[in-house]
C-alpha cells in the first residue's frame, strides 16, 4: 500500500513536470523568438487587467509605452513604462539578462515595444523575463 | 477681519486628517526571497516587483505581491511551488498588513523597530513580530529584515515523499526601497 502510495506520487510529480516544462521554461529563456500572443498598449494592458480578473497570466505578450525609468534595484535591470493618462501606474519590465547591451541604447522618454511574461497586477503590472522588440 | 480670519485656520486646523492627507512612501520594487535549507536539498527563490506602502503618519506599512513571481533556479521547484504547494491559481496573493512600533519617521539614519502584523498567504493568516531595520535618508526609506515562519502554518500540503526536501522553517529576507508617494 505504501509502495503503491508512493509510486502514485512519482507518477503525479512526472506527468506533472512535462505537462508544465513549457509554460517553466519561459521564466529564464530568452523570449525573442517567442511569438507574443497579445500586443497591447501601456494604458491597455493597465486598464485591461484593473477590470478583469482573468487575464493573460503566464502568457508571453508585446506591450508599447514610453519609458519612464531604467533602473538596477534589486541588482536587477528594470524598466517602467508609462501610460499618457494614469500617472500613477507603469508596466514594471524585468529585464532578461540577455539585454543588458540593448538596454543602453534605451533612454527615458524612448518609445518602446517590449515582450515579456506577463505575471499579474498590483498596482502596477508586471512583466518578467523581458526583451526589447524595437525602439520606435 | 481678523476674527474672520482666526476662525478659519481654528476651524482648518480641527479638521480631522483623511487618509489622503497622510504622508506615504511607496516601494515597487520590493525584494522578498526565502530559503529553505535540508540535508536533501536548498530551495531558494526571490520576488523583485513586491509593492508596500507605509503612511508615516499612521506608522501603517502594508505589503503584497504575486506569488507566480518568484524566480527559482530550477523550473521543477517553481512548478512544485505554484501548482502543488502554495495553488498560486487559487491564492495569487500573499499580504502583509502591519504597524512600525514606535516608529518616528523624521530620524534621520537608522532605527531599528518591531513589525506587528498579519501575514496572509495560501489562504491563512498568522500573526508575525518581525525586526526591521529601517534607514532614512532624505525623503527616502530603506526597510529590511530576515525572519522566520514555519511551513506548517500556512495549510501547505507537501507529499511524504518530498517532506525531507523543505525545511519546516523558511528563512525571509525582504528589502524594500520607498519613495514618495501620493494615493
Amino acid at each position: 500500500m505504501v509502495k503503491n502510495s508512493s509510486f502514485s506520487y512519482m507518477i503525479f510529480f512526472v506527468f506533472s513536470a512535462l505537462f508544465c516544462l513549457g509554460c517553466q521554461r519561459l521564466t529564464n529563456e530568452d523570449l525573442s523568438s517567442i511569438e507574443p500572443k497579445k500586443l497591447y498598449s501601456t494604458e491597455n494592458l493597465i486598464s485591461t487587467l484593473q477590470s478583469n480578473t482573468e487575464y493573460d497570466s503566464e502568457e508571453v505578450i508585446a506591450v508599447t509605452g514610453i519609458v519612464h525609468e531604467i533602473n538596477t534595484i534589486n541588482k536587477r535591470i528594470t524598466i517602467l513604462l508609462k501610460a499618457d493618462k494614469a500617472q500613477e501606474q507603469f508596466v514594471i519590465c524585468d529585464m532578461n539578462s540577455s539585454q543588458t547591451t540593448t538596454i543602453k541604447t534605451i533612454k527615458k522618454g524612448d518609445s518602446i515595444l517590449i515582450k515579456g511574461l506577463l505575471k499579474g497586477i498590483l498596482k502596477d503590472v508586471i512583466l518578467l523575463n523581458c526583451v526589447i522588440v524595437k525602439d520606435k | 477681519m481678523i476674527r474672520i480670519l482666526i476662525i478659519f485656520f481654528l476651524t482648518v486646523g480641527t479638521i480631522p486628517q483623511t487618509d489622503e492627507d497622510n504622508e506615504k512612501v511607496i516601494a515597487r520594487q520590493g525584494k522578498v526571497s526565502f530559503f529553505s535549507y535540508t540535508s536533501v536539498e536548498d530551495i531558494k527563490a526571490e520576488n523583485n516587483q513586491v509593492l508596500s506602502v507605509i503612511d508615516l503618519d499612521k506608522k501603517e506599512i502594508a505589503v503584497r505581491m504575486l506569488m507566480n513571481a518568484f524566480i527559482f533556479e530550477k523550473a521543477l521547484m517553481r512548478e512544485h511551488f505554484n501548482e502543488s504547494y502554495l495553488e498560486t491559481d487559487i491564492y495569487p496573493e500573499a499580504v502583509f498588513e502591519g504597524k512600525i512600533m514606535d516608529f518616528d519617521s523624521t530620524i534621520v539614519g537608522e532605527q531599528t523597530r518591531i513589525v506587528k502584523g498579519v501575514f496572509t498567504m495560501h489562504g491563512n493568516s498568522e500573526e508575525l513580530e518581525i525586526k526591521t531595520k529601517i534607514l532614512k535618508e532624505a525623503d527616502n526609506y530603506i526597510v529590511s529584515g530576515v525572519f522566520e515562519t514555519l511551513v506548517k502554518d500556512y495549510n501547505i500540503n507537501i507529499p511524504p515523499l518530498l517532506a525531507g526536501n523543505i525545511a519546516k522553517s523558511i528563512s525571509v529576507e525582504f528589502r524594500f526601497e520607498y519613495e514618495p508617494y501620493e494615493d
